[in-house]
């Protein structure tokens, strides 16, 4: 009998949104932290998780949910920044909460020590790590999650990696912790005050051999930076607000408020976060691709020639940079030759794949790029097609045509400094040939 | 600097005095070594009289450190911490609230019952400290020694100062105080630790909107476990509620926000708000697609039965499914599955194109099941099934890949078995590739193919004897059995085949060790020496429709796991079994994963398993040795129930022959249906209906048409609240299924019921909930089908002159029948009232009511000078110009 199947049996109705387990393991498998709530788990879990996802790692077959076969338990795995994290659970539970939980202590804890060599802050600083999964999770629920908070409630390492001092001093907790803007640190001085808004596009779609559109629809995010004094209310107004759908938005900002008068009234927590998630361009109301394909493939015996032409569209004249073409090329490919109108094609014949890199695409007209493929058996014809997937970058331009028009102040008295900028980037922008 | 590399024996002493040094730094990094001596697994329990020396320190930082090492050697000797606990009551009443958390949570780690006896104290005191981190952090520790020592939390009354809690003014305090009811009733479901009064769902209603977005999955998920609504009233301000929280960046929030909404709707009897909340799910549920692909994985296989259970929220998002090739392949074979569910004819050429492409991608899997879901979608839509059968045959035509063709094969048979003597045109191409095939099933299929339609191939007897009889010893036994029943159906076709059938049927029953095949050879071979005609018959039945369940997973169990949405459960597909103390047996609840279930399902068809008929109701004549025959069958039936094998579908001429087994029809009723107006058209169904009377009573005449692919298994029917207070009797249109192509007609009894009254307009909004989704459609109402037959016409006068409210008229063409117009009025009870004969001038007044309306009717007609004309007055006012518009019909 598997494991699981007591499992079922043993665990009737409802259910406990209980984490049994924290495992967080370096890139090489080693066991950085340990953390059990409800009930202890053994190691030998989060070797048979690490094991598991070592096997996986070229296949990208592995699930990211996974049963043990020495216990009745799941494991959730979530890597990034060179660390494995690893949830063990034995009780029903919602599983989206677990895998959402994890990536969330990834971000706590760059938001603590930093981004950069995450894996190795982590590893000497152990320590730290125990009191931040202390604050963070406790008796399996997840507790004070706010990044604000717990650098607050726990001072971070100064950059020579030594504690600035501990807490032990005071005797009373932040303030935030009770405050009803719970996201905002208590007091907040800045010299001069500043805020940042960034509208982020990721456009995304799929492209037929005909070179029309199958599906597409941009994610788009706003991002903020604020840097102000004191407890300011910001008020944010859009041009051609109605293209943004299913919108999502960070807990400051105040909900009715947005949907019956689609404007942005938030109090901005310090530092960066993102303000709002959107989608646009779905299905209702398709956007026009900022970048025109038009591929073609044929097969002859033991080899096929293709091309591909594309043109940048519908950039409002902005320019469309750092253009380049990743192609995965059929797996029975042996040689491949190309040439392009503009930019390099390099193939490399071990993985399969080619990258065509273009660079800038120019404002009218369109470059093109053909090329052969032969095949390994000569005589065969090949079923197998290219994918194309152009990634591109227009700066100064949001695909959706989401504009801002006004950001004001209220509250505080200061001045304001506002920086705004737009950026559409290629997501999933994809071309079978 | 490392904390790691301190597992070498001798430098125990070493940290022993590091801990016993003067200078807090050098404590502190010993400390921090022990530690992660401790998490590279060294033994460094010694060092515990050291370590507990330092437990008065005032630095936090220490402070924990120490209380980590006590955490986790008080696991493997508990007895060792009670030496700390005298220091754990000092740091619990310490000034500083972090150290008062932190003893606190420290001591309910640790989990002995002597201590649990400890911290009754401490613990009474935190619960009602003045900072609010204190008490999040007490209310935890409530479950863990719940889990300890239920009796002593009883006692203490602990769950009581939880319940206060509720009411408590940080959000924290509040959903831990649910997070923990929860826990502790879940574990112990035999109790009633949490009931959702309204009083409570209040205060939790009111932390939903402060709390952080884990704190609202607690709150979410505690309401769609327990909370059951009291009125409609009430489910419709929570869901209203609730659905702001669909647009929260978190997609476990919007998952939970889903799941209670979903729960609440079956409880709000306006249909109208339903569809409205529903409607608002759709673009959430889309966004969870946008998330990592982790993520990505758990919110597919909650859409999966998301989507199973309510197709049209997500149909015209059909195209966010399709796979992009980097996808990973467990995120691409659930999106084929949803795709499969979301299919119909409008989008089925979309489907195809992508489906055809998905034929040429790498992975094995993933391209066997597109080839499959283009004949699943052949199967489920008539209206596409050209358009799919032309999709396949171009795919055995050009494809290069073995696979790719034997699947297609594969499916092909299910298609040609949905449609019977339909595309035998193709039946060429596929012989074409009959020297490819090497999978079993494959070859089965097409043997399958060559005996039905034997009497349409040229040479099929040639065709069998020389691609699979060579080694038919050594077929696997699908194959064998295909062969077998092919051969007997070639010779019925095609009778100078008989030296085949008898070799077959020789190796048959003389060759083999197999019981199976050699019971199946013996049955033919009597069958076709005592009565070739019977053979024939038997044979060439219409097999049992091939049932096309469009859902994956069974309907008990899909009601089961809504209340699970977002869970583990979900994601596995399974329903946690029941502990409850009521001794069930466990349910069978695994679902067939990985490969359509149809596949599987459709082989055994319903009329088999679930109405085998007694022997006497077989349908053909019995003769001399039929005895032995019927016993044979009956025999044969279980032997090939139980297993089920993939291969039975071929198997199916065999028995169809001997089951009757069509549900018993409904009661005739007295009415003429085919005269039913048609009021909607969803899925491939039809419904037509109209009120009207039988036996006096008002009744709903139904008309349900089951044009799709899907039998229908369930109904719900229900009236949304309208003008007339009506309600139906009963919501079922049983017996079922009905099955594809059937219909059935009913009489829907109704009732008034006052919860159901608002006044609306004529129209009755009417849905019907089954396998294809919500059917809304509206009714006109018959206000002269709910008037009354006995009224008394004494009393009535009085009544009729109280209406006084202005009227509704309409005059009569042809009035020389006026006293037939009274008649027919009369006929629907009305009684007269009074009567007017004066200089020329007939006027009478007709009375009716309806008490369940509080409705009074008079109706007056009015003769002058060949002139007539129809007055209607009522009370309530809007009624009138209905009950006038109901009489122009009667009155022509």
């Amino acid at each position: 009998m598997h494991p699981l199947d007591s499992w079922h049996k043993e665990y009737s109705y409802g259910f406990r949104e209980m984490i049994d387990s924290i495992f967080i393991l370096s890139g090489q498998g080693d066991i950085i932290i340990d953390r059990p709530f409800a009930q202890t788990s053994p190691r030998s879990l989060a070797e048979e998780c690490y094991k598991l996802i070592k096997e996986n790692k070229e296949s990208n077959l592995l699930k990211p949910v996974l049963s043990s076969e020495q216990e009745p338990a799941y494991m959730f795995h979530y890597e990034k920044h060179n660390l494995i994290y690893i949830a063990i659970t034995r009780t029903e539970g919602p599983a989206l909460l677990f895998s959402k939980f994890l990536e969330h202590l990834d971000l706590v804890l760059c938001d603590f020590f930093g981004e950069e060599g995450l894996g190795e802050k982590v590893r000497s600083q152990f320590v730290y790590l125990y009191m931040i999964m202390d604050e963070l999770i406790d008796g399996g629920f997840p507790n004070i999650t706010e990044p604000n908070m717990i650098k607050e409630l726990l001072n971070p390492p100064g950059p020579s990696g030594h504690s600035a001092g501990t807490v032990i001093s005071k005797t009373e907790l932040p303030p935030t912790l009770t405050s009803s803007l719970y996201w905002r640190k208590g007091t907040v001085l800045y010299v001069n005050n500043e805020i940042f808004i960034d509208i982020n596009e990721t456009m995304n779609a799929i492209f037929g051999r005909d070179g029309v559109i199958i599906t597409s629809f941009i994610n788009g995010e706003v991002l903020c930076c604020s840097k102000l004094s004191g407890v300011p209310t910001i008020l944010l107004n859009y041009d051609n607000v109605m293209v943004m759908e299913d919108v999502s938005v960070h807990p400051c900002v105040k909900y009715l408020e947005w949907v019956n008068k689609k404007h942005v009234m938030f109090v901005p927590p310090d530092g960066n976060f993102t303000l709002m998630k959107y989608r646009a361009g779905t299905a209702s109301a398709a956007v026009p691709p900022p970048i025109s394909v038009r591929p073609s493939f044929t097969f002859s015996k033991g080899s096929a020639r293709f091309e591909l032409a594309i043109a940048a569209r519908n950039t409002g004249s902005k320019a469309v940079e750092q253009c380049f073409i990743d192609f995965s090329m059929p797996s029975t490919s042996r040689q491949i030759n190309a040439t392009a109108t503009q930019g390099a094609f390099t193939y490399d014949s071990n993985k399969k794949t080619a990258r065509w890199t273009v660079g800038t695409l120019p404002m009218q007209g369109e470059v093109v790029l053909t090329g052969n493929i032969d095949f390994e058996d000569r005589d065969a014809y090949c079923e197998e097609r290219p994918i194309a997937t152009i990634s591109f970058r227009v700066p100064m331009y949001a695909v959706s045509g989401l504009k801002i028009r006004s950001l004001t102040l209220s509250g505080p008295t200061y001045k304001m400094f506002k920086g705004m900028r737009c950026l559409t980037i290629g997501g999933n922008y994809e071309v079978r040939m | 600097m490392s904390y790691f590399n301190t597992t070498k024996k001798g430098e125990i002493q070493e940290l022993r005095e590091g801990i016993g040094s003067t200078n807090l730094r050098t404590k502190k990094d010993s400390m921090k070594r022990v530690i992660g001596a401790m998490m590279a697994g060294t033994d460094v329990s010694s060092l515990l009289a050291s370590v507990l020396v330092n437990m008065q320190t005032t630095d936090l930082e220490l402070k924990k450190l120490i209380y980590l090492y006590l955490v986790n050697y008080s696991k493997s000797e508990p007895e060792l911490a009670v030496h700390a606990v005298n220091s754990f009551l000092k740091d619990a009443n310490d000034t500083n609230p972090l150290v008062r958390a932190l003893a606190l949570r420290t001591m309910a780690s640790i989990r002995i019952e002597q201590i649990a006896e400890y911290m009754c104290e401490p613990l009474h005191r935190c619960l009602n400290d003045k900072d609010p981190y204190v008490q999040k952090t007490a209310v935890l520790c409530v479950a863990k020694m719940y889990d300890i020592n239920p009796q002593l939390v009883e006692d203490e009354k602990f769950l009581d100062t939880l319940h206060t809690l509720l009411s408590n003014g940080n959000p924290l305090v509040v959903t831990n105080s649910v997070a923990t009811l929860a826990e502790i009733q879940t574990a112990h479901p035999e109790t009633t630790i949490f009931q959702i009064t309204p009083d409570i769902l209040q205060k939790m209603s009111a932390a939903l909107s402060q709390a952080s977005e884990w704190g609202q999955i607690t709150i979410l998920d505690a309401l769609a476990a327990w909370y059951t609504p009291q009125s409609p009233k009430e489910a419709e301000t929570l869901a209203e509620r609730v659905s702001i929280h669909l647009s929260h960046n978190n997609s476990s929030v919007v998952l939970s926000s889903t799941k209670v909404i979903i729960k609440l709707s079956e409880y709000i009897t306006d249909l109208n708000l339903v569809d409205k909340l529903m409607k608002k799910l759709t673009q959430p549920l889309v966004s969870l697609l946008s998330s990592f692909p982790e993520m990505r994985y758990i919110a597919l296989r909650n859409l999966n039965l998301i989507v199973q259970r309510l197709p049209s929220l997500l149909v015209s998002e059909i195209s966010v499914f399709f796979c992009k090739y980097n996808d990973p392949i467990y995120v691409k074979m659930e999106k084929l599955e949803i795709i499969m569910l979301l299919v119909n004819e409008q989008n089925v050429p979309q489907v195809l194109n992508e489906l055809k492409e998905y034929a040429t991608e790498v992975d094995i899997d993933f391209v066997r099941k597109a080839v499959s879901a283009i004949g699943r979608c052949a199967i489920l839509l008539p209206g596409a099934a050209g358009l799919c059968v032309d999709t396949l045959v171009h795919l055995i035509e050009t494809s290069q890949v073995n696979f790719v063709i034997q699947e297609a094969i594969i499916v092909i048979k299910d298609v040609f078995r949905r449609y019977p003597n339909k595309y035998e045109s193709i039946i060429g191409k596929l012989f074409s590739k009959i020297e490819e095939l090497d999978e079993p099933e494959a070859r089965a299929s097409m043997i399958w193919i060559l005996g039905e339609y034997a009497d349409r191939i040229e040479g099929a007897d040639n065709i069998l004897e020389t691609y699979f009889l060579e080694n038919f010893a050594d077929e696997p036994h699908i194959v064998q059995m295909a062969i077998l029943t092919a051969s007997v159906k070639i010779f019925l076709a095609i009778p100078s085949s008989q030296p085949l059938v008898q070799s077959v049927l020789k190796i048959a029953t003389k060759k083999t060790d197999n019981p199976d095949l050699r019971d199946r050879g013996f049955i033919y071979w009597r069958l076709l020496s005592v009565n070739k005609d019977m053979a024939k018959a038997i044979l060439n039945t219409p097999k049992p429709p091939i049932s096309t369940h469009k859902d994956l997973v069974p309907k008990d169990v899909l009601a089961e796991l809504i209340p699970y949405l977002g869970t583990l459960s979900s994601v596995v597909h399974k329903v946690p079994d029941s502990a409850a103390p009521t001794g069930q047996a466990p349910k069978q609840t695994s679902i067939p994963s990985g490969d359509f279930a149809f596949q599987q399902e459709e082989l055994v068809p319903a009329s088999q398993t679930q109405s085998y008929p007694p022997p006497t109701s077989h349908n053909f004549d019995a003769q001399a040795n039929d005895e032995e025959l019927i016993d044979f069958g009956a025999f044969g039936l279980s032997a090939y129930n139980t297993p089920a094998p993939a291969s039975s579908g071929i198997d199916l001429d065999f028995l169809t022959g001997m089951m009757g087994g069509t549900p018993a029809a409904p009661p005739k009723i007295d009415y003429n249906f085919d005269a039913l107006p048609q009021l909607a058209l969803h899925e491939g169904v039809c419904v037509f209906g109209q009120f009207g009377q039988l036996n006096r009573k008002t009744t709903f005449f139904l008309r349900f048409k089951n044009n799709s692919a899907t039998p229908i298994t369930r109904t719900d029917f229900r009236f949304n609240t309208n003008s007339f207070a009506l309600k139906p009797q009963s919501a079922d249109l049983g017996p079922f299924p009905i099955q594809p192509g059937q219909q059935r007609d009913v009489a829907i009894s109704c009732d008034f019921d006052q919860s159901q009254l608002k006044v609306t307009g004529p129209d009755v909004q009417v849905g019907i909930q089954c396998d294809l989704g919500m059917i809304m459609f509206a009714a006109r109402a018959k206000i002269l089908s709910l008037t009354q037959y006995n009224l008394a016409a004494d009393q009535s006068k009085p009544k009729a002159s109280s209406v006084k409210n202005r009227n509704a008229t309409h005059s009569i063409q042809n009035a020389s029948n006026f006293n037939e117009f009274v008649q027919r009025v009369s006929s629907y009870g009305f009684v007269e009232t009074n009567r007017m004969v004066k200089d020329g001038l007939t006027a009478v007044q007709l009375f009716n009511e309806i008490p369940a309306l509080n409705a009074l009717l008079v109706v007056e007609l009015i003769l002058k000078d060949n002139q007539a004309q129809c007055v209607s007055r009522t009370e309530p006012e809007y009624l009138a110009q209905m009950l006038n518009e109901e009489l122009t019909h009667i009155l022509v």
